[in-house]
């Protein structure tokens, strides 16, 4: 039997890590739980705590029996702590200790490190639950709504997981920060959420796709990473986190797609050829692709700065001691320790945009990590285009340039246009209102925010998903309201 | 859906597929794989495993289709979208595994059967014949009065670590040990599971079965002992039984808690309403749908789970005990009492979310179909055919 | 290397911006030029420092002491979202040289010290508002403070990482001052010296490391809050006063010497020395406090030029070993300064002109080159002069007259300011750490005040070290510069520290001569400094292996 398959289902706290057997793990987790609870209560989907909402619970760790779709109410969702199976033998897979055994104990000299990567993770988690929870009140359908809460309960979930591990293995720092995690609030101004774009507001649906699109995917990116970790619990945990963290990358990719086939379809019904005849478009009740654009200039650009400085001292320190690792790390095919090696970084010097060939590979792996999410995101990007295409609608969406909007890393100090054009202030400030949103879209777009709450209706701006959740029904009552 | 030669291959929908890398990564075999444009399987590593079709967060992992010739890897790395659908695809495949699509579709008789739309997407063919899930007995006690003829079992088997999860209404293939007269291996029969998806008791990782001991009389008058049955009847507790499946992806409840259900059975045909009855009774609260159950047995001491039907609420289910053998008393059978309860059945047949299940020996089902036809008046094969198309009418005998 | 500059003026800082209004709260914040480094090679991120930084702060300090005197209180603030300081930047340090890593940590922690100074003495609270993670330098910067403000955002944090990120310690005072200052019990100073992430909130309270916390919501009205309570306390004139201008030092930069006003660096290369001449003023005081309020008031623009003069020494001659000293002119005008000085003791402006004195004389102290005096005729080595031979490791005083020179032989003059106003790093003038155990002697000479002390006298006095005739000055003079030159520089240092400063420890001699000293020997060590330690390796991502033996 491997390690760690099987699901203790019994107690307060759905496991697979033998928690009956760790009594301080578990008396801490206990003590931490009410807390927990109070904290959904108050900064979970607001409005919505009773309804019965089809959810799937993760149950198991095993593909063949993980997951299972049941009514639930939230508060009573069953948040557990679930590991990937161990894997016997693992070999840490890079950096200084490369070809050694992975850790199943955290190295002393590492703890206040991986402390870090986990509050930071684990930080996360709760603040996209915060900045999301009036979007219940406005949801175009039901199905939806209960991705919404989906997606909810699962970071719920992904903080639990952080949670474990702090308290598994960081002692009472551990435990301060797990109760830290559940103090700060998103976009608090006395304990904000540690990272910036975790501190914006979530105001209407189209942000919130584009935010489980493209926000979401970052913290894809940094489990991928984690995922790599020579520290077996952590590995183990991100990579049972990303089983679920597909989902949200599912519902940001297709809450698009379906805004785009909605407006795509309309346009076509209506004989509009031109695409950014904005004002014929919005006649029709759906959302522009000219708005479409910018609201993904601003998440795209908010979401690079959570990436961190190009050139980074923590990150190759993290990556030296085995913490955490490169996207699919044990794909690539090098020497894992990049000791001697460097990759190319986009850097501004003197208000220009260069590529600097130059810098050791050991620092430069956020900007490795953000290249690979730039080319992720791209994918998708190239799935909306292809629904334009086929409606025969000249428009195309495009990511824009890294430099474009930033706030951290190289490019703060300067402004440039969606291809990477370096502008001045005055250009800037001209331009800006035809590359990012404008008050007037969102005005728009958040009088679109009707909510549609009969089973198998969607709002006007958005199509209907082509499956529906565990192959349900299009008139499926994903919630029922009533209870 | 038997017989054919033909392969169903596994693809990917690419329209619907996010390229998320969760099915790549989950493959225990690295039968899964990507390039700059799809997700494909590779036909000739796929062992239908089925591993990667749950964690799956779009739906587009779980196609089959029947083709004669696999499409090439290359084809599909070309694809923007599936080809057509051939024909007979089937909406719900049953089994993957020829022997028990085989006995399902016995069970099910030759009508198209539709799972109801709002069922929970079954698990099927997890574990087969040659790698099948050990589960262990951990219970194993009669129901049915001793004394009686009818020797039914309740017998519970236990998966540990295994994951093996099953809805209501499903099956499982149980193969009796040691070899048929001629060295082969004995044929698989099928069980209805009898307890709720998540266990004997909530989120235990068991489930049960109903067994009827077979044992009737033959020509010579000798009696003919039913080899699985008596295999699993005389089950110890801690032994080990091989388990293959889960089956069944039609004859399954809806979740819709507002539904209502009218349950047709005999003798252990009520197997699949134990689960039914269970799972609606953890849910109690949840809906506004109730469970209206018609269940015949010769006397109550041939019953099974008369004493636990007892203690059900009113409110879950509507219980109609019905019996044909009380000394003094005249012969009723299930259709008589269906006759009797004509007021009550008539609208619950017109409800858009009634959904009828038939489930005992075969001669059940003409009995049922008649008093439902007597019931609903002429319209009725038109409103069970659109029952049955709508998911809402099942039939599984034996 | 170019020339390192230690004069500037706010209009040209790239790292700092000194916002005064005119009311009694000025505002000096932190902003640091990522590209704006002193040499190439690194990037001051996250408000990291280096001397260039600590150039224009020290600047700052200055003019607020000066050209603000209606400032009562100073924020001290970073202009940067979520970090206050970093602290002293790593790769600066990894790619400096000894010399210029101990110049550097020198100076940065005379500039502290100058913070407390004007704390102490000039009713200036300089108020720390961290609002963002201060680390290493950056929280010794505020532990200079007198009080220190930390945002409670459940992410801001003071911490002191050196040993366990660096493999170095928090050397600008951090280790002496959490224990010696804010009084932090010495285990939780342990622990907190070895908490990379550093303490925050409640905790930081608690143990003393700060002294408030405040929301993110209360932080701006709380810092003007405290920062009008401490500008309210001062004893500085206020708002309405005019300030007096610190205009740019004259100064001439040569091939063999550098000359300012009214002093005079000579360098003899080949020798290894520099001699420095201070020169006396060339008239009697101004009439009245009033009329000395300009940069060209003597003792301001003395000191001014000697801080210079021994600043541009330290970082940009560091060849030059042993530095003469010498005066000339007019004795009695010195005095007379002197007595102004002390007449006009309560003025703002002398007050702030006898603390920067006293500062540069500590500069002197602190310099580590071999400084001898030679007291000549024509010299005025009197009272605040005097003090230039009494912080020297030797003075040699000639006795007499010299053939074709002065006709009046060489002379000291006491005043009272040496006799308090001019303390050294361990709390005693230069005459009780000169007579050290013998109490008598500083009465003897107290006694003496205002008269000329001949060779002598001066000798039989222990005012100097030796008194030489003309017969034998010459010889004796240049054999005694020569054996110096050639005794190892480092064994000279070493020795003349532990000579100067006798007697009791203060705060200032531990942070100087203990944590300072500790640190130049971990910075020498390859732990620190080797290929494979911790300075180089840091932000490679690669560990420093670490020779485990312990020493």
């Amino acid at each position: 039997m491997p390690d760690g398959m099987n699901v203790d289902y019994d107690g307060l706290i759905p496991n697979n890590v033998d928690l009956n057997a760790d009594a301080r793990v578990k008396k801490a987790l206990e003590t931490w739980h009410p807390g927990y609870i109070d904290w959904w209560k108050d900064m979970g989907p607001e409005g919505f705590q009773e309804a019965l909402v089809y959810l799937r619970t993760a149950v198991s760790v095993d593909p063949k029996g993980w997951a299972k779709f049941d009514y639930v109410r939230m508060p009573e969702y069953k948040w557990g702590i679930l590991l990937a199976p161990r894997v016997e033998g693992r070999l840490i897979g890079f950096g200084a200790h490369k070809g050694e055994p992975a850790w199943q104990d955290i190295p002393g000299e590492y703890r206040g490190m991986l402390r870090r990567l986990m509050v930071i993770q684990g930080d996360t988690e709760p603040a996209s639950v915060e900045q999301q929870r009036h979007l219940g009140k406005t949801a175009p359908s039901l199905y939806d709504m209960r991705n919404l809460f989906q997606v909810n309960v699962e970071e719920g979930r992904h903080l639990w997981a952080m949670v474990y591990l702090l308290q598994k293995y960081m002692g009472r720092d551990g435990r301060e920060e797990a109760e830290e995690l559940l103090r700060r609030r998103s976009g608090d101004a006395d304990s904000p959420r540690m990272l910036g774009a975790f501190n914006e507001q979530t105001p209407d649906w189209v942000s919130f796709f584009m935010f489980t699109f493209f926000t979401d995917r970052d913290g894809k990116m940094q489990l991928e990473a984690l995922a790599q970790s020579g520290f077996d619990p952590l590995s183990r945990t991100c990579r049972f986190m990303l089983t679920e963290e597909a989902h949200h990358m599912f519902v940001g990719e297709t809450g698009v797609q379906r805004i785009i086939e909605r407006s795509c379809e309309a346009m076509r019904a209506a004989g509009i050829d031109d695409p950014t005849d904005t004002d014929r478009v919005r006649a029709l009740g759906v959302i522009d692709l000219p708005t479409l654009q910018r609201k993904m200039n601003l998440h795209f650009s908010l979401t690079l700065d959570l990436f961190g400085s190009e050139v980074s001292t923590n990150a190759a320190n993290a990556y030296n001691a085995g913490l955490k690792g490169r996207y699919r790390e044990d794909k690539l095919e090098d020497d894992h320790r990049l000791i001697d090696s460097t990759y190319p970084v986009l850097r501004c010097k003197d208000g220009a945009i260069i590529r600097d060939e130059s810098v050791p590979a050991l620092s430069a792996l956020n900007m490795r990590l953000r290249d690979d999410y730039v080319t992720d995101c791209q994918g998708g990007v190239n799935r909306w285009n292809k629904v334009i295409e086929r409606a025969g609608i000249p428009f195309r969406l495009t990511l824009p340039h890294v430099a474009f909007n930033r706030r951290i890393g190289e490019f703060a100090a300067i402004e440039a246009d969606p291809e990477g054009r370096v502008l001045d202030a005055g250009a800037w400030a001209a331009n800006r209102d035809r590359w990012l949103p404008t008050a007037d879209d969102n005005l728009y777009v958040t009088g679109l925010m009707k909510p549609v709450d009969a089973a198998g209706a969607y709002a006007s701006w958005i199509a209907a998903p082509k499956v529906g959740i565990d192959n349900k029904p299009g008139h499926f009552e994903y919630v029922k309201l009533w209870s | 859906m038997s017989g054919s030669v033909a392969l169903k291959q596994h693809l990917i929908d690419p329209e619907i597929c996010i390229r998320c890398n969760t099915c790549e990564a989950t493959c225990p075999i690295d039968a899964i794989t990507h390039d700059d444009n799809n997700y494909v399987v590779d036909p000739g590593k796929c062992n239908a495993c089925m591993d990667c079709v749950s964690p799956c967060p779009t739906g587009a992992i779980d196609n089959w289709f029947q083709v004669n010739a696999a499409f090439s890897l290359d084809e599909q790395f070309s694809w923007q979208e599936l080809p057509p659908r051939p024909a007979e695809a089937a909406a719900e495949v049953d089994a993957l595994d020829e022997e028990a699509a085989a006995l399902i579709a016995g069970a099910h008789g030759h009508a198209r059967a539709r799972a109801p739309a709002s069922a929970s997407k079954p698990r099927i063919n997890l574990f087969s014949r040659a790698q099948p899930a050990l589960a262990k007995v951990t219970g194993n006690i009669r129901v049915t009065k001793s004394g009686t003829s009818s020797d039914v079992h309740h017998i519970i088997l236990d998966f540990g670590a295994i994951p093996f999860p099953v809805l209501e209404g499903q099956s499982i293939g149980i193969v009796p040990p040691g070899t048929d007269a001629n060295g082969r291996p004995h044929a698989m029969r099928l069980y209805s599971v009898c307890s709720a998806r998540d266990g004997e008791r909530p989120n235990t990782n068991n489930l049960a079965l109903t067994v009827k001991r077979v044992a009737e009389p033959r020509a010579d008058g000798t009696l003919f002992h039913g080899l699985a049955s008596n295999y699993l009847c005389n089950l110890g507790l801690g032994d080990t039984v091989p388990v293959i499946g889960p089956f069944g992806a039609t004859f399954l409840m809806p979740d819709d808690p507002d539904a209502d259900i009218l349950m047709i059975c005999t003798g252990t045909g009520a197997a699949p309403f134990r689960g039914f009855t269970e799972r609606r009774r953890r849910l109690a609260g949840h809906g506004r749908g109730r469970l209206h159950l018609f269940f015949g047995a010769r006397t109550p001491e041939e019953l099974p789970y008369f004493g636990p039907l007892q203690k059900v609420p009113p409110a879950v289910l509507a219980r109609e005990l019905v019996f044909s053998r009380i000394p003094g008393a005249p012969r009723e059978y299930v259709q008589d009492r269906m006759r009797a309860r004509a007021a009550e059945l008539a609208p619950l047949l017109r409800r858009p979310a009634t959904h009828i299940y038939v489930c005992g020996l075969k001669g059940l089902e003409a009995g049922a179909d008649a008093a439902l036809a007597e019931i609903a008046g002429p319209d009725w094969p038109a409103l069970r055919e659109a029952m049955r198309a709508e998911g809402r009418f099942h039939v599984e005998t034996y | 290397m170019d020339r390192i500059d230690f004069q500037t003026e706010p209009a040209r800082y790239r790292h700092w911006r000194l916002v005064c209004d005119g009311g009694p709260v000025a505002q000096l914040v932190l902003d640091v030029d990522p590209a704006g480094g002193l040499m190439e090679g690194y990037e001051l991120k996250l408000n990291s420092y280096d001397l260039g930084v600590d150039i224009e702060l020290a600047d700052a300090i200055q003019r607020l002491r000066f050209e603000h005197p209606e400032v009562g209180a100073v924020v001290l603030r970073s202009g940067k979202e979520g970090v206050f300081c970093a602290g002293a930047n790593i790769r600066m340090l990894g790619k400096s040289s000894h010399g210029h890593k101990v110049n550097f940590c020198k100076f940065t922690n005379e500039t502290r010290c100058g913070i407390e100074d004007a704390s102490a003495n000039s009713g200036l609270t300089f108020i720390a508002a961290i609002g963002g993670t201060a680390a290493g330098g950056g929280y010794e910067l505020a532990l200079a403070t007198g009080h220190i403000m930390l945002v409670d955002d459940r992410r801001s944090a003071v911490a002191l990482p050196e040993t366990p990120l660096l493999a170095v310690l928090p050397g600008t005072g951090g280790l002496t001052r959490v224990t010696d200052k804010r009084r932090v019990r010495r285990d939780r100073a342990d622990l907190f010296c070895s908490t990379e992430e550093g303490v925050r909130g409640r905790r930081a309270v608690e143990w003393r490391l700060v002294d408030e916390v405040v929301p993110p919501s209360a932080w701006e009205a709380r810092v003007a809050e405290r920062a009008r309570e401490a500008a309210a306390r001062s004893d500085r004139p206020g708002p309405g006063t005019r300030g007096v201008a610190l205009t740019p030092i004259e100064r001439r930069f040569a091939e063999n010497g550098v000359t300012y006003g009214c002093v005079g660096v000579a360098f003899d290369r080949t020798a290894g020395r520099a001699t420095i001449t201070v020169a006396a003023p060339a008239g009697l005081p101004p009439p009245d406090a009033e009329a000395a309020r300009s940069a060209d008031f003597w003792p301001l623009r003395m000191a001014r030029e000697l801080d210079d003069a021994l600043l541009h020494l330290r970082l940009n001659e560091p060849e030059l070993g042993l530095l003469v000293l010498r005066t000339e002119g007019d004795a009695a005008a010195v005095l007379a300064h002197d007595a102004f000085l002390e007449a006009h003791a309560a003025d703002w402006f002398i007050r702030e002109v006898r603390h920067n004195l006293k500062r540069v004389l500590k500069r002197l102290d602190l310099t580590s080159r071999s400084l001898v005096a030679l007291i000549e005729p024509g010299s005025c080595f009197a009272g605040t002069l005097a003090e230039l031979a009494f912080a020297a490791d030797r003075s040699v005083m000639l006795a007499g007259t010299r053939a074709g020179g002065s006709n009046t032989p060489a002379a000291i003059a006491l005043s009272p300011l040496n006799f308090g106003p001019y303390p050294m790093s361990n709390g005693l003038t230069r005459l009780q750490a000169r007579f050290w155990g013998e109490p008598e002697s500083v009465e003897a000479a107290r006694a003496r005040i205002g008269e000329p002390i001949e060779a002598e006298a001066a000798e039989a006095m222990g005012l100097v070290t030796l008194a030489f005739d003309e017969t034998d000055w010459d010889d004796e003079v240049r054999i005694m510069l020569e054996e110096r030159a050639s005794f190892s520089p480092d064994a000279l240092t070493a020795m003349e520290a532990n000579l100067r400063f006798v007697g009791p420890e203060t705060m200032e001699t531990r942070i100087f001569g203990r944590l300072t000293a500790w640190q130049n020997w971990v910075f020498q060590r390859a732990n620190a400094a080797g290929e494979q330690g911790a300075l180089k390796m840091y932000g490679s991502g690669v560990q420093p292996s670490f020779d485990r033996q312990r020493v």
